[in-house]
């Protein structure tokens, strides 16, 4: 059980990157999502204890973070956004020094333990050569690879589908969503299309603040009936836009066509649509905006 | 704990092992230890100052190469990150232990191999003293200040400005700065200067070199465990918090460095009022000859102490009366033995005597009158130690610079009594010449007196080879004790070199008595060579000089003794006999080129011709007899090269200024001295006495300066009158030439003192040789 409490993270130049963050969460896939800069990386690395929090506190299991920190930072498997590794070395040799590190002295358990995620992974055939001859890709499974060494209690990930084919995309999503069964897995992404529907709790942050936690479903049923499809043909983006929020514009047969939140129907010509995922978080960020 | 690190440690080096600038680092190493081994033919301990550079990146490159390959943050999220930055303390210490290993295991390679390199042992044990201390400090350096930051810029930037200002610091160590701040100099280890013995393992300033390294070490351990403390607290202590310890961690650095500097400085502070309070005392008694008692003969019954570095003495002096009933007959006796008692040694009455400084009065009780004799029987004992400079000229007090299990006695010095008062050391006003600072600087003033009747028994607890330029009779033990007796029919300036020498006698074709040679165990493998190639040079000067030598010794002597010296050319109060070099005669290089460089021969000449001209090419008073022994010299090489060696020798000499680049540091104004000897004995080679001319004047003066040493523009007048020049040349040409020679001599010798030596002083070094110049002639 990870528990949040209230971690806000003002930094030195008085920016406050997080404000008041406060959820909990068990086993399944954790999706921190939100635009660039809303302080998604700042919480992440607030829980894996890279920084400390101004005000609040982070518990896992009932053990604070700040109280045991090796003790916790042994139950972390954690991939940044943004990270590299040394050049010359083999993925095999690098795993090995990262499972030293995690506390792992016997050999012959370090050496199963990397060979199980060079596996999950997929870079089994690569794992002797030098890790400066991977692709921007395969570093990125490698990264994942060294997060899952040793089955830590929790996997966390920082825009791991950055930079991954849609193969290698579908391959980790699948491979996230296996483990999650036993452990909490906490990715964070700006984007829907990765995990976001099989999440089993989605954390919404805008601009430092926590503006949804829930499922995708909850997310979903908060606008049922409330999105409405506009055709554009006889109203400019503007004119719609002074009345009412838009959510998004798409093509509908060949014709433009506005998305708009309403509880009430705006326009005599438009209809309820089918709502997804991404209207709900769209509905989020409109709010967060306006918020601010 | 210790697994984890251990695993640590290992990846860390298979990084350094998978890295080209690593490999790149260890050949550089390599190439410039071989160059170094290769370009100057042996090992030099002071290279391993010149790999700052090169394990400070390797430092750096191990608290960098993380950051700079974006993997800090997967490290910092690990559960045992905390133990990073102390693993890699202990690969970069393991590091520079693998590369030194290299270095030194190629050092003692070179010994295996024939190549003409001399391996040094306690060279090379310098060499290691300093690597580990170059690497500990650099190492704790470069991990005290990733503690605070990891930009390589910053990083560089010390590294950058320890080393240039280490090299700063170092090169004027004694001039802009005291010598002790070698202490705060991490570049640098003050002391190693000079190599220390093979055979006594004496490094000079031993004291300065252990303190060095021992608060060194001890300072390099502070900053790290301060650079742990901070590495492990950074993350999770606020910053503040962190920044206040930095501040207290400094502080608390900034008083280590201090308290050592002043415990150093207050040791040396204390060492040299001592020195500066017994040196005024010298330099203000007054001289005074009693030129009508004669001193027939002594007895002297010494025992030796090597370990205490003592000796305690019993002296006969048999002395003969040619003038009035004295009241007192003054002594000189080093003020650093303490007469016990003093007695008629025939009726064994005690005699009043008081000792002040160095001299001793004894009263005769109206015992000694005119055409009487008197033997006197003095008890005294005392420390053979003597007043010493430091490397940079400065008073370092009383100091025994002797080794175990050594004692030298040097000739000249007044060890048992001579008769009369002598100044036996000076203090010279001394002004750096790039610098307006001034120095005093203690000078030894040797002391002679004509040959006499010399016996000397000798005690030993240890079996130790004596030498000495008195004869040995016979050498035998009783109980614990070796005794040794020696003997002399007429002598003076005795010295004794008591150490653990082999001896073999080596007869040659040249020489006309076979060679008394002594060397250290396990060094003989030169000594038969030295011993012919020596005999010839002496057989040479012998045909100039007919020699007056009981044994013609040459001996292997420590490096303590000829350390400060050995670059000089003087033998130090080694009367009658010729030093050798430890490095000669262990050399796999004797008759190469390196050692067969105009400076290496010029050491041997030199040493050679104070068989001829005791005490010559020092920086006290005998600088025409140095003019003789040139010229006796320059003729040794004409009979070795020819004729144009001569002649070039004499274009060196006619043109010679002391103002040119290459005269300034070596001979200065004393160049016109030597310059206007040479021409006299020009002018009197070419004059119809010739050859023969010029070995009659040389053996009159040499028998003056034998006598007296030194040589007076009376004595040269005299000798020319001897050998004819006036009486056959009145009014010519030729007459006019050695009037002016010797007038140009004789004003050249009243000019002031410190303005004769100058430089000299400070740079008479193995350059202060003819040959190196007549060699750039040719």
């Amino acid at each position: 059980m990870l528990e949040i409490n209230k971690v806000t993270k003002i930094y030195d130049n008085n920016v406050t990157a997080i404000s008041n963050i406060d959820f909990m969460a068990e086993k399944g896939i954790l999706n921190i999502i939100g635009p660039t800069a809303a302080g998604k990386t700042t919480l992440i690395k607030i829980i894996t204890g890279l920084e400390t929090p101004t005000f609040g506190e982070i518990i896992f299991n009932s053990n604070k973070l700040a109280e045991s920190t090796k003790h916790n930072l042994k139950k972390i498997g954690y991939m940044p956004q943004i990270f590299d590794f040394y050049k010359n070395i083999s993925a095999e040799a690098l795993l090995d020094y990262i499972a030293v590190l995690r506390g792992f002295n016997s050999g012959i358990q370090r050496k199963s333990l990397v060979e199980e995620v060079v596996e999950a992974v997929h870079l089994n055939d690569f794992r002797h050569i030098p890790i400066g001859e991977y692709s921007f890709g395969m570093k990125r499974r490698l990264g994942i690879a060294q997060a899952l060494l040793g089955n830590p209690e929790y996997i966390i990930l920082d825009e791991p589908f950055h930079g991954l084919d849609p193969v290698e995309r579908t391959r980790v999503i699948s491979l996230l969503v296996r483990i999650a069964n036993k452990r909490l897995v906490i990715v964070s992404s700006n984007s829907l299309e990765d995990v976001a529907y099989c999440a089993s709790m989605l954390l919404v942050l805008c601009n430092g603040s926590m503006v949804y936690q829930g499922t995708g479903e909850q997310l979903k049923k908060r606008i049922e009936g409330k999105v409405w499809i506009l055709d554009m043909d006889d109203f400019s983006l503007e004119e719609i836009r002074l009345k009412y929020r838009v959510v998004g514009v798409q093509q509908i047969n060949g014709k433009l066509a506005a998305k708009i939140l309403s509880s009430t129907k705006p326009f005599e010509q438009a209809y309820l649509c089918d709502v997804r995922l991404e209207d709900g978080y769209l509905a989020l960020m409109d709010i967060g905006v306006r918020n601010d | 704990m210790i697994n984890i690190i251990a695993n640590m440690v290992k990846f860390e080096l298979l990084l350094f092992m998978k890295e080209r600038n690593f490999w790149l680092v260890f050949l550089l190493m390599n190439v410039y230890s071989w160059a170094a081994f290769v370009l100057a033919g042996q090992i030099m301990s002071g290279v391993a100052q010149m790999f700052i550079p090169l394990l400070g990146y390797l430092a750096i490159e191990i608290v960098t190469r993380e950051k700079r390959d974006n993997f800090t943050e997967i490290t910092q999220s690990l559960p045992y990150n905390d133990y990073i930055f102390l693993s890699r303390i202990i690969t970069i210490l393991l590091l520079f232990l693998l590369l030194g290993t290299v270095l030194t295991l190629a050092i003692l390679l070179v010994s295996l191999l024939p190549l003409p390199i001399y391996v040094s042992y306690s060279a090379w044990l310098a060499f290691v003293i300093k690597y580990a201390m170059i690497g500990i400090n650099v190492s704790s350096l470069m991990f005290f200040v990733a503690s605070l930051s990891r930009k390589p810029s910053l990083l560089y930037a010390a590294l950058f400005v320890w080393w240039i200002s280490g090299i700063f610091v170092t090169s004027n160590a004694g001039i802009l700065f005291p010598l002790n701040l070698a202490i705060a100099n991490f570049t640098y280890i003050g002391g190693f200067g000079g190599n220390p013995s093979e055979i006594s393992g004496l490094f000079p300033n031993g004291d300065l070199i252990a303190g060095t390294i021992l608060f060194q070490i001890a300072f390099s351990i502070m900053l790290m465990v301060f650079a742990l403390a901070i590495a492990r607290n950074r993350s999770i202590v606020k910053l503040g918090i962190f920044r206040t310890k930095i501040a207290q961690g400094l502080t608390y650095l900034v008083m280590v460095l201090l308290v050592g500097l002043v415990a150093v400085q207050y040791s040396h502070v204390k060492k040299e009022q001592s020195s500066a309070i017994s040196g005024n005392s010298i330099v203000m008694a007054k001289t005074y000859e009693q030129s009508t008692i004669i001193v027939d003969g002594y007895d002297l019954n010494l025992s030796i102490l090597p370990e205490q570095h003592k000796i305690t003495a019993k002296a006969k002096v048999e002395l003969r009366n040619s003038g009035t009933s004295p009241a007192q007959i003054y002594f000189t006796l080093l003020e650093y033995l303490n007469v016990q008692e003093v007695k008629n040694a025939v009726s064994g009455e005690l005699l009043e005597w008081v000792q002040e400084g160095p001299y001793l009065t004894v009263s005769t009780l109206g015992q000694f009158d005119n055409e009487g004799r008197l033997n006197i029987s003095f008890d005294y004992a005392g420390r053979v130690w003597e007043w010493r400079n430091d490397f940079y000229g400065h008073p370092a007090g009383l100091v025994n610079f002797v080794a175990k299990p050594f004692t030298f006695l040097r000739g000249g010095y007044a060890w048992y009594p001579i008769i009369g008062r002598h100044q036996t050391h000076s203090i010279v006003d001394y002004k750096l010449p790039w610098l307006k600072a001034e120095y005093q600087m203690i000078q030894h003033i040797p002391i002679t007196y004509q040959p006499v009747r010399f016996n000397m028994t000798v005690n030993s607890e240890q079996d130790l080879t004596i030498i000495s330029n008195l004869k040995l009779v016979t050498k035998n033990q009783q109980d614990n004790q070796m005794r040794y007796e020696f003997k002399s029919n007429l002598v003076s300036d005795v010295f004794l070199l008591a150490g653990p020498y082999e001896y073999t006698q080596i007869t040659t074709n040249a020489s006309k008595s076979p060679l008394d040679c002594y060397y250290f165990p396990s060094h003989g493998q030169n000594i038969n060579k030295i011993a012919h190639g020596y005999s010839q040079i002496i057989k040479f000067y012998d045909s100039l000089i007919p020699n007056d030598f009981e044994s013609t010794i040459i001996f292997e002597s420590p490096r303590f003794l000829t350390y400060d010296t050995m670059m000089r050319t003087n033998n130090n109060g080694l009367i009658g006999a010729i030093p050798i070099t430890e490095a000669l005669s262990v050399t796999k290089a004797l008759w190469s080129p390196w050692w067969s460089q105009s400076s290496g021969h010029a050491l041997t000449q030199a040493r050679i011709l104070n068989l001829w001209w005791p005490n010559c090419f020092n920086d006290n008073h005998s600088t025409v007899a140095d003019g003789f022994a040139i010229y006796m010299f320059t003729l040794f090489k004409e009979h070795q090269r020819g004729r144009m060696f001569y002649d070039d020798a004499k274009e060196y000499w006619l043109s010679y200024n002391e103002n040119s680049p290459d005269n300034e540091e070596m001979l200065g104004r004393r160049g016109y001295i030597l310059r206007e000897v040479f021409l006299l004995m020009d002018a009197i080679r070419k004059s119809k006495l010739g050859d023969a001319g010029v070995k009659e004047f040389l053996r009159i003066i040499n028998a003056q300066y034998k006598s007296k040493r030194v040589i007076e523009t009376a004595d040269i007048i005299l000798a020319l009158d001897q050998v004819g020049v006036f009486s056959g040349e009145k009014n010519s040409k030729g007459n006019d030439s050695y009037h002016t020679r010797i007038e140009n001599i004789n004003r050249l010798l009243n000019q002031s003192e410190s303005s004769l030596q100058g430089t000299l002083k400070f740079k008479l070094n193995w350059d202060f040789s003819p040959e190196v110049k007549i060699i750039r002639v040719n």
